[in-house]
């Protein structure tokens, strides 16, 4: 066995903590270690060539290459080695920058440490065995779940390209929440104007398939091969029939809560959201209905023209098989209620969230654009926004920006004046303004000198109702003091959360999430739109809180990804995968039952007897199963008990 | 002896001759009287005529359901027949709960139990060899060879886990041996962890590497526990992996207990078959009953309480993951 040991300077990265000069004149010493080197930039053109040259020249059989974190070059250098005639799995990395230098001051404390890291790749590169890949067949549809403009998006250009797709969307009709916007920022263009004609191609085109009041139940298979199977929910409409007349909606006589309109107004208990809906079809929300809660009414049936309505309509379940999966499921208002009772917990009538807002303003919103007080419909003479309600608070468990509401707030409050005239007061406490977009710090500006509109830069203490008038108590911290002022109408630029359900969805799909619910990217920097899943990839807000620019680019971002991956017939999977010691398999099938990908199954053997066998091209390596056995026969390859059992000894007894 | 334990014996010795009788069972696994008054021990019985030799007492404290770990014993189809206390039954349910034992080949009478003596403190109690035991309502009546006759109570007798049993009843079995024992009321106990528990980090290690130090590695512990079933594949004596040296050290038997105490975690009710097993009288129940407490403490979880349940190593429940956000 011959193994070469790179040690990386990383520039200062890792020689300003770690003397890797040093470390590769003692790496020298370690047993069957013949060659060793420290290296400027080992990823470099002239670092992988000299890695090349020795394997080359000193007929290397093993490398170890001690740099950054392996997420970062695993795969680069194992392209390297393999170019040169190695197996790339007789390559190892050892982790000296982030699992060291970056975290340490003490050059001799951390040089020793990073000895003891190479030793330990050392020791388990030289138990290595080369593992070869296998290949599958690769299903090109894609399916996506989240219907807003990102996921629309997506569809459309994948649809372009000629792939087949699937939304997935829970609610009646696509658009999300850009459908429910007044305006944009920064350049106040219509919202429906832009989102409705892209939604209606979405619904037209050849490839595109719209699913909705549907939802992902299960997904099962890798990438390439996905079996998902979705719910489509009862509308207790049959939506083959339903024409969109809207005359049930007219007539039913039950309300129910409309969250299209986030709660300013009442719908039906049958309902359309919006007129320009796509697909445009009612769906009854049975908890409202007079027929389901009080086994009267039926008047939805005797209207409709198409006979569509139907009473014992059932959940379906739908099964589709996929290559990759989009999550596009975007974001949620944040819930300020339950958090902010200084700002009144929402009962005081005249303070209003910034998407109920959005709805006022909204021409075929339920006031038809027109700004009014909630508590006496009169037109507002004072209005104030609050920034940041759920936005870069500790205190409320929220400490990100949600990226959008120093836009919309600027957006709404020249919205304000060009709807209620000139001479209305119009004030904003912010914190800080971050106006990052193109545009949008001229945006601002232009609220504040062309429309007057009052920024007061410190936060609200409290609401309370006096006199018929909503007082907002803050402090202005430029000038030092406090500000109370009676207002009309206050609107809060509330923050924005995961979508509901997010954390599920993720489990569903085995993805990350952070605290929040945002689903987390695969790395921030180089692998923005995918997840450590292979072959499901993200769009949009669901990933952070973006406004709708960004989840656009984003969304083809993301749909370039997808056509990379489906351009291939085959895919190379991975040979890290578990394998089964069948000898010892006790048959608990715990395996099956933990794993993710439906990977090990029962294997009957010629004694009788069933033992777990891993299907190799399924399983994905997580590695769950090996902790999980209770009698230890799984291992997996390229990361056997045997090789960690001598990392660790090298680590603590060499 | 109390008129509730006759009565469950003779029902036991009944409901075994019944099973066999009817073939039901091919063997029936319960306890028999030792060698030395003080000792029971578990019976095989294959015969109808052999079931009066079955005994009930508050001696009869092995869990005989570790004679069905992992594969049934031989031959594979056989029928088998078994006596359970509570405790006995729940590391029953924890194999029924993983599919190692066949549920279709097993007879499973419960036996009521109102606790278990501590037989090490009644020996220890006298400085002559005890040469006789008898149950006389809540007294133990212990005579020994040099004439001395001793009264002691009952209820002082028992082992530290049986004085504040959780589940005098069994959770699962076919037919019972007597009447349910009311259900203690409250949530679980786990006695004994008092004094270790306030000990800090060092001092906690110190006092398992002292209890740990005179462990001979005779295995008695892992071979009498029920839900420890890997046999010949034990990560104990496995040369590769190599993951517990084979040294008999203070060092190595803690990591040996460690391996055996995460593998049993999610089965292992605490029915302390190991620390009355073990020869040296290592404190077993001070790694078993901790972690049993831990799991209770952080995931709500005890072992082999019903069948349908599932081991806690093997579900994961989203709202466990999301409480901690
Ligand atoms: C009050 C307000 C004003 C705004 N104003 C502007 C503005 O002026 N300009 C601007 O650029 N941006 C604005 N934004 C931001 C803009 O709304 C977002 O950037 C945009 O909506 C993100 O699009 P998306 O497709 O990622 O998510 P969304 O629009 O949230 O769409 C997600 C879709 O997924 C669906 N979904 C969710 N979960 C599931 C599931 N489990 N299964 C199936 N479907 C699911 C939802 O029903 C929804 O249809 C504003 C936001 C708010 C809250
Ligand atoms: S978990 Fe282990 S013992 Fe159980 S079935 Fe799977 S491989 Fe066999
Ligand atoms: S490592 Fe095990 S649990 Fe993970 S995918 Fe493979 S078979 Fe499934």
């Amino acid at each position: 066995m011959r193994i070469g040991v790179f040690i990386c300077h990383c520039g200062t990265n890792i020689a300003a903590t770690v003397d890797s000069h040093g470390l590769a004149e003692r790496a020298a010493e370690l047993k069957d270690v013949v060659h060793t080197e420290d290296v400027m930039y080992t990823c470099s053109e002239p670092g992988q060539a000299g890695i090349q040259r020795a394997i080359r020249e000193k007929g290397l059989t093993r490398v170890v290459v001690a740099a950054c974190s392996p997420q970062m070059h695993e795969v680069t250098f194992r392209r390297c080695v393999e170019d040169a005639g190695l197996n790339p799995h007789l390559f190892e990395m050892a982790n000296i920058r982030e699992h060291c230098s970056w975290i340490h001051d003490d050059k001799e404390l951390a040089t020793e440490k990073a000895y003891e890291i190479i030793k330990m790749a050392v020791a388990k590169v030289r138990t290595a065995e080369p593992l070869f890949p296998n290949e599958v067949d690769v299903n090109k549809d894609v399916l996506v779940i989240g219907g807003g403009v990102a996921g629309i998006q997506v569809a459309l250009d994948l649809a372009d390209a000629g792939l087949k797709v699937t939304i997935v969307e829970r609610e009646t009709t696509i658009g999300g929440t850009m459908a429910r916007l007044d305006k944009t920022f920064p350049t106040i263009d219509c919202s429906a104007c832009i989102l409705t004609p892209r939604m209606v191609d979405a619904a037209h085109h050849e490839n595109i398939t719209i699913m909705a009041y549907s939802e992902v139940d299960r997904v099962q298979g890798y990438v390439g091969n996905f079996v998902v199977d979705i719910k489509r929910k009862a509308a207790m409409v049959d939506w083959n029939r339903c024409i969109g007349c809207e005359l049930c909606v007219q007539k039913c006589p039950a309300r129910g809560p409309d969250y299209f309109n986030a709660g300013l107004a009442e719908t039906k208990a049958i309902y359309i959201p919006f007129p320009q809906a796509v697909p445009k079809r009612a769906a009854i929300q049975t908890d409202y209905c007079r027929w389901f809660q009080q086994g009267k009414c039926r008047v939805c049936s005797r209207v409709c023209p198409a006979n569509a309505i139907d009473y014992d309509q059932q959940d379906t379940y739908v099964q589709r098989k996929v290559g990759a999966i989009v999550v596009a499921t975007g974001m949620d208002v944040f819930p300020w209620e339950e958090y902010y009772p200084q700002y009144g917990g929402g009962r005081i009538p005249d303070v209003i969230s910034g998407l109920q807002y959005e709805r006022m303003l909204n021409a075929s919103g339920p006031t038809g654009g027109h700004v009014h007080r909630i508590s006496n419909h009169e037109e507002p003479k004072t209005v104030v926004f609050i920034q940041c309600v759920g936005s870069r608070d500790e205190a409320v468990g929220r400490p990100y920006c949600s990226s959008v509401c120093c836009m919309y707030t600027a957006k709404q409050a020249i919205l304000t004046k060009s709807h209620c005239g000139d001479d209305t007061d119009v004030y904003v406490f912010y914190i800080d303004i971050r106006a990052t977009g193109k545009g949008y710090e001229e945006f601002i500006k232009r609220a504040q000198s062309e429309f007057g509109v009052n920024y007061v830069r410190g936060r609200v203490s409290k609401l309370y109702e006096d006199n018929g008038k909503v007082m907002v108590r803050g402090m202005d911290t430029l000038l030092g003091h406090q500000v109370e002022i009676p207002a009309d109408l206050v609107i809060l630029a509330t923050g924005t959360t995961s979508a509901e359900g997010a954390p599920q969805l993720a489990q569903t799909l085995n993805i990350s999430y952070d605290e929040f619910g945002f689903f987390k990217e695969s790395h921030p920097k180089l692998r923005p739109v995918e997840t450590n899943t292979a072959g499901i990839f993200l769009a949009g807000a669901c990933q952070s809180p973006k406004d709708i620019p960004t989840s656009v680019a984003q969304a083809s971002g993301t749909a370039s990804k997808v056509l990379g991956l489906l351009a291939k017939d085959k895919l190379k999977t991975s040979p890290e995968v578990a394998v089964v010691d069948q000898s010892r398999c006790v048959g608990c099938w715990k395996c099956i039952d933990v794993c993710p990908f439906s990977a090990p199954e029962k294997q009957e053997l010629r004694d009788g007897t069933s033992r777990s066998h891993v299907i190799e091209t399924v399983c994905q390596g997580c590695g769950i199963c090996v902790a999980t056995c209770p009698v230890n026969c799984i291992s997996l390859k390229g990361f056997t008990t045997d090789s960690l059992i001598d990392q660790l000894e090298e680590a603590l007894l060499g | 002896m109390s008129g509730a334990e006759i009565a469950r014996q003779d029902r036991i010795r009944e409901l075994a001759r019944q099973a066999l009788t009817e073939g039901k069972v091919d063997y029936f696994i319960g306890w028999k009287a030792g060698h030395v008054p003080s000792e029971v021990i578990p019976a095989f019985v294959r015969n109808v005529d052999e079931c009066d030799m079955l005994l009930w007492n508050p001696l009869c404290h092995h869990n005989l359901t570790t004679f069905l770990k992992r594969k049934m014993p031989d031959p594979p189809d056989a029928r088998i027949g078994v006596c359970v206390k509570g405790c006995d039954s729940r590391t029953l349910v924890a194999l029924l709960q993983e599919t190692l034992v066949d549920k279709e080949r097993l007879y499973v009478v419960g036996v009521p139990c109102d606790g278990i003596i501590d037989r090490r403190r009644l020996e220890k109690a006298f400085s002559d060899e005890v040469i006789d035991i008898a149950f006389q309502g809540e007294q133990v009546v212990v005579t020994t060879r040099g004439g001395e006759t001793k009264e002691l109570a009952y209820e002082e007798l028992l082992l530290e886990q049986c004085a504040s049993c959780d589940f005098p009843n069994p959770r699962y079995y076919d037919d019972l041996a007597g009447e349910l024992l009311p259900q203690p009321e409250g949530p679980p106990r786990f006695p004994g962890l008092e004094e270790y528990e306030a000990l800090s980090a060092e001092e906690k290690d110190r006092v398992l590497a002292d209890a740990f130090a005179t462990c001979i590695r005779c295995f008695a512990c892992i071979h009498v526990c029920p839900v420890c079933y890997c046999w010949d594949q034990c990560v104990n004596r496995s040369r590769r992996p190599a993951l517990v040296g084979q040294k008999v050290a203070a060092k190595e038997n803690l990591m040996f207990q460690m391996v055996h105490m995460f593998h049993v975690a999610g089965r292992c009710p605490s029915c302390g078959a190991c620390d009355r097993s073990c020869p040296v009288e290592i404190p077993l129940y001070l790694l078993h009953r901790k972690m049993n407490k831990e799991l209770f403490e952080m995931l709500g979880f005890q072992a082999g309480l019903n069948v349908e349940d599932k081991p806690v190593f093997q579900t994961f429940n989203i709202d466990d993951a999301l409480g901690e956000q």
